[in-house]
């Protein structure tokens, strides 16, 4: 990140290729919408390169970069909202289509599927710590709440997620 | 299935995002690309601390001028030392840190809520006549002071937030409206214990609502801009 603020180019890439895939998994899981993932990320990066010159040295690089993605999503979120964008005629929030998927064929998609069926609160704590890598002090911080709220979010979202397993791996067994 | 095999299990793997959008996102970021030199922690807490000295001393000097001060001089400068001292602890324990590990919020939280709380009481203790509301109001051109002196502290104030929001703009995207709220008091201070320096007027209800409120309006103000101003 030093490099890059200092001007060189060649860090970008380096620090693109280590920070773009969390972040782009991250919002992937956020939005639940490929498009949209694929903006925020775009919005995200153009934040990063505005304020690399108030990066402060010393500040956890992933952390901060999460903290300005999952902003920029609830910034998008109220817009949307505030345009109605995302409302039906009735001003209530569309359910989303159910689509009759196809059984999880190996473990890691099952888990991607339960992951998807849990509460935003679990799903994002868990996707913080398992899938980003986020420590529970990180998490917390991007998450404005404490350590052991995320560890009790993590917690309940493993409870669910361990009941939406054996209920996914019923039908192959 | 326990909690425990759920740590082991393979968890999705992050993929990269498609080429079309890394090739976009590389040229928006590298493109016209100038180095910058931020400044460090350090630098901006002691920047800070010294600007906001800087201002205190103009605005104490201005005041002083117009109203030069008959006694108690070295009171007024021990207070005001003093609650220099506070505003620097309040910089420290807001900003003294790089955002992420900035630690206990509830302690960030505590100071918000209790240096303006410990600051009331110090305008109630210095407060020579405490009368009733209506008694206040009776009394000729108080009201027009207590606004007079109230516009005058907002202005200091909000001068000195200011400068203190450009100083540490878009440094924040963990807390910032929490990080505004402290820089807006941090900022405060500075205006509301400048002028409850160089103010002569000792009733409880002009403190309170000349001097006082000022700091309530000015945590209030770093609140709701502090999402704007210290967000990247």
């Amino acid at each position: 990140m030093l490099s890059y603020i200092a001007g060189d180019t060649s860090a970008f890439d380096l620090l693109y290729r280590r920070i773009a895939p969390q972040l782009n998994a991250y919002l992937l899981r956020l939005t639940r919408d490929r498009a949209r993932a694929d903006d925020l990320l775009q919005v995200t990066f153009t934040k990063l390169y505005r304020a690399r010159g108030s990066y402060l040295v010393g500040a956890p690089l992933m952390p901060w970069v999460i903290a300005i993605a999952r902003r920029s999503f609830l910034d998008e979120r109220r817009s949307a909202k505030s345009r109605n964008e995302d409302l039906s005629v009735d001003g209530n929030l569309p359910e989303p289509p159910r689509v009759d998927e196809p059984p999880a064929t190996d473990t890691s998609e099952a888990i991607d599927r339960a992951l998807d069926s849990l509460p935003e609160a679990y799903r994002e704590a868990i996707q913080l710590t398992k899938v980003v890598g986020l420590s529970l002090v990180e998490a917390a911080e991007v998450l404005e709440t404490t350590p052991t709220a995320v560890k009790l979010r993590v917690h309940r979202g493993y409870t669910m997620l361990r009941k939406q397993l054996l209920h996914l791996q019923r039908p192959t067994v | 299935m326990t909690p425990n095999d759920l740590e082991n299990l393979p968890w999705p793997v992050p993929s990269a995002p498609p080429p079309a959008l890394s090739e976009a996102i590389r040229h928006n970021c590298t493109d016209h690309l100038t180095p910058k030199k931020p400044l460090d922690l350090r630098k901006r807490v002691l920047l800070s601390i010294g600007i906001s000295g800087a201002l205190f001393a103009v605005l104490l000097s201005i005041g002083w001028m117009r109203h030069p001060p008959e006694e108690a001089i070295l009171m007024a400068l021990v207070g005001a030392i003093a609650w220099g001292f506070i505003q620097a602890c309040v910089l420290f324990v807001s900003h003294g840190r790089p955002p992420g590990l900035r630690g206990a919020r509830w302690l960030r939280w505590m100071t918000a809520l209790l240096i303006p709380a410990i600051f009331f009481t110090h305008l109630h203790v210095s407060s020579n006549a405490w009368l009733s509301f209506e008694q206040f109001l009776s009394v000729p051109h108080s009201l027009r002071s207590t606004v007079v002196c109230g516009i005058h502290a907002i202005l200091f104030g909000t001068i000195a937030s200011i400068v203190l929001f450009v100083l540490w703009r878009r440094t924040d995207p963990f807390s910032p409206r929490l990080t505004g709220a402290l820089t807006g008091l941090a900022g405060g201070l500075v205006g509301a214990v400048a002028l409850d320096m160089t103010c002569t007027r000792m009733e409880a209800w002009h403190l309170w609502l000349g001097h006082g409120v000022t700091l309530v309006a000015l945590v209030a103000g770093g609140w709701f801009t502090g999402r704007k101003w210290l967000s990247p």
